[in-house]
């Protein structure tokens, strides 16, 4: 029987609301896991075994916990013991309010009044009957005892259940990552691999940085709140910082409590509102600059669907899903990203908004509209110039292909296919306009480091250079060992090894190793087609480890060095003229 | 290094890093994909076959489906006969017990050192 998306959808929220009792502390060790994950590697990086990573974390956790707690259990002991004479305060404030006796407060009390006698006037008094409800006698002792101890035990046992959990996940991480991957059955193992890599990265990542914003919150208001001369200063710093937590209502509970605290507190009116004005600006700088900043591209979850999200666990599971909604949807727009029959997730949930041009054109190709594709590129050439589009369409278009490849989204075959039609693009825009200018500096030999679309950067970059096409020769051979002995045959001056993987350049790094060996006086150039933080500077470092004399990115670098006189004029004079 | 055998994974691991190279253990396909997807790139991999959780054959496989992983040499070490390995595109086989000294220099051929 085919239940149709609405149909699947109601069954997996009827799953979710059905099996709350049990999913709730799961996700919540998960919740846990996921930010004591990060300390624990860090741990481990430093030499420290699994177990003493994890036993590590946990008594930092439970010795901040306790010590906190208990100075702040000792804060609302105080707190409750001095309610009795706050509740004549507040009784007092209460009165003076209905009294009137509040200058502008009372103008406005006076008008409410007046506005509620008006409405009383049109209104009609409704009386309905009084429920009467039977209840039966007295309770067993039993009964007493249990109605007693359960409210306290049921909680307690969920948390001991979920820390212990939690201890588990920690310790037997890759366990559960290949019990999880064999659950998914072995043809799916490079999709759930990836899925849960980029989930467990953008979750922790994202509930660390929380963790630090909302405990430098709490520290700052703290600060602020004693200056104000609030008591219990700590309690309502760290209650806000707690509160932050919860998204959507969490920063308005943490304004609202202090607030609250300052009106029962204090006889006037300055201390309230100085409370309320600082943490409503605290709250606003942080949720509205802070945040958007720090954690903005972290997420990668619109705030628009965080909001939904937030009322549909929240519906589901209660207080607890409000507090799980933030991760449960990163891990949902995560799982679109890997899975291709859940793509609408990543749409829905994702911060991408539109097409870049990139894609617009990519989009283009995939689909085979390759006269409207060439139409495009056409308009930025003139636009802009040959070079800018080439490295802002075409070659980014290129790690579009790469990186679709990886994921298995395209095969090998439309690659190929997208690779022809990029190549027939690449050929009408070259003629319709020539490079002028002539070549001055040495013959470059080019080497496409893995595949067709590394030869198609090659071909790109020798559309950017002086005189075109005459600068560079192109060496493809069927092995990489045969590269390597036409190149040094052909005993070039500067050498540039292309390629287009973001990651894996494990080619490269083989053939900037054998040219070196075998040239050692050689400029070897490594192009890539774009930078991508962290993962291009070890990318760098390693072919510079493995001979690289250079790594630029994007064919504008490039260019540029080039025709620099350190690769434009190295060490010995070029001599690689020919190609067999 | 993959292999579920603790031992001569830790054993052959430590043996690369003596020789200068930089080298990390996997006990499963499934664990050794794990860690190319976190960012590890290797210049070589050297799989036993017959594991638990994801097989050597299966491990190859999912390398060659990836282009990113794809041209990465891979060495097998098995303790079968060369037709039983069937027809796994790979660089080189290794029977056990291994000729370390024969490996090491079939290791830095493909490494390019």
């Amino acid at each position: 029987m085919k239940l149709g998306r609405v149909g699947e959808f109601a069954v997996v929220v009827a799953v979710l609301a059905f099996g709350k009792p049990v999913l709730v502390p799961v996700a919540l060790a998960f919740y846990l896991a996921f930010v004591l994950t990060p300390p624990s590697d860090w741990l481990e990086r430093l030499g420290l075994p699994r177990w003493a990573s994890v036993t590590a974390v946990a008594t930092a956790v439970v010795v901040t916990v306790a010590a906190l707690g208990s100075v702040l259990v000792a804060q609302a002991s105080d707190l409750v013991s001095q309610m009795r004479t706050y509740s004549a305060q507040i009784g007092e404030k209460l009165s003076r309010i209905q009294k009137g006796h509040l200058g502008a407060f009372g103008d406005l009390n006076a008008s409410l009044t007046e506005l509620g006698r008006v409405l009383d006037r049109g209104g009609r008094v409704t009386s309905q009957p009084a429920v009467v409800r039977v209840v039966s006698g007295g309770l067993s002792s039993f009964t007493r005892l249990e109605e007693t101890i359960q409210p306290i035990v049921q909680p307690l046992a969920v948390v001991t259940i979920v820390l212990v959990m939690t201890l588990f996940m920690l310790g037997h991480r890759e366990d559960l990552r290949s019990r999880l991957i064999q659950l998914a059955g072995p043809k799916n193992v490079t999709v759930t691999t990836r899925t849960m890599a980029e989930a467990v990265n953008r979750v922790s990542h994202l509930l660390l940085t929380q963790a630090y914003i909302n405990a430098a919150f709490g520290a700052v208001t703290s600060l602020g709140l004693y200056c104000i001369g609030i008591p219990y200063a700590l309690l309502w710093g760290s209650i806000g910082a707690l509160m932050r937590f919860v998204p959507l209502v969490g920063g308005l509970i943490a304004t609202l409590l202090p607030t609250l605290a300052a009106f029962a507190i204090f006889p006037g009116w300055r201390e309230v509102l100085l409370t309320a004005g600082f943490f409503a600006g605290v709250e606003l700088l942080v949720s509205n600059f802070v945040e958007p900043w720090v954690l903005g591209k972290r997420t990668g979850v619109s705030a628009l669907a965080l909001l939904v999200s937030a009322l549909f666990w929240t519906w589901l599971w209660g207080p607890l899903g409000l507090v799980l909604a933030t991760p449960l949807t990163v891990c949902a727009a995560v799982i679109g990203r890997h899975v291709p029959e859940l793509s609408f997730l990543t749409v829905l949930l994702g911060d991408e908004v539109g097409l870049n041009a990139a894609v617009n054109f990519y989009q283009r190709v995939l689909a085979r509209a390759t006269k409207d594709a060439y139409r495009f590129a056409k308009r930025r050439v003139t636009e802009s110039s040959l070079p800018d589009t080439l490295d802002e369409l075409l070659v980014p278009t290129l790690g579009l292909i790469s990186s679709d490849q990886n994921l298995q989204a395209i095969d090998d075959e439309i690659a190929a296919r997208v690779g022809k039609d990029l190549s027939e693009i690449l050929e009408r825009l070259s003629a319709e306009h020539p490079r002028p200018g002539e070549w001055t500096g040495p013959r470059v030999v080019g080497i496409p480091a893995e595949s067709e679309a590394d030869a198609l950067l090659l071909r790109m970059l020798a559309l950017t250079l002086p005189g075109g096409a005459d600068a560079l020769v192109t060496v493809q051979e069927s092995s990489r060992a045969a590269v390597v002995t036409e190149a040094v045959r052909l005993n070039p001056a500067v050498v540039c090894i292309a390629g287009v993987q973001p990651s894996g350049n494990v080619n490269a790094r083989f053939l900037c190793r054998r040219l070196r060996a075998e040239l050692p006086d050689a400029y070897i150039l490594a192009l890539a087609p774009s930078a991508d933080g962290k993962q291009s500077r070890e990318l760098a470092a390693r072919l510079r480890e493995a001979g690289a004399s250079g790594v630029v990115y994007g064919l504008r670098d490039a260019t540029k060095t080039l025709t620099e006189p350190a690769a434009a004029a190295p060490s010995r004079a070029a001599v690689a003229t020919t190609i067999a | 290094m993959v292999d579920d055998d603790g031992d001569s994974r830790g054993a052959l691991v430590d043996f690369l890093e003596n020789e200068g190279y930089f080298a990390a253990g996997a006990e499963h396909g499934a664990r050794g994909l794990s860690l190319l997807e976190e960012g590890f790139d290797p210049d070589l991999i050297l799989t036993d076959l017959m594991m638990p959780v994801m097989s050597g054959w299966d491990f190859c496989e999912e390398l060659k489906k990836t282009p990113a992983w794809r041209s990465i040499p891979v060495i097998v070490l098995c303790g079968m006969a060369a037709e039983q390995r069937g027809k796994l595109q790979v660089d080189d086989a290794f029977e056990k017990p291994t000729d370390v000294r024969l490996l090491l220099s079939r290791i830095a051929e493909l490494c390019g050192v």
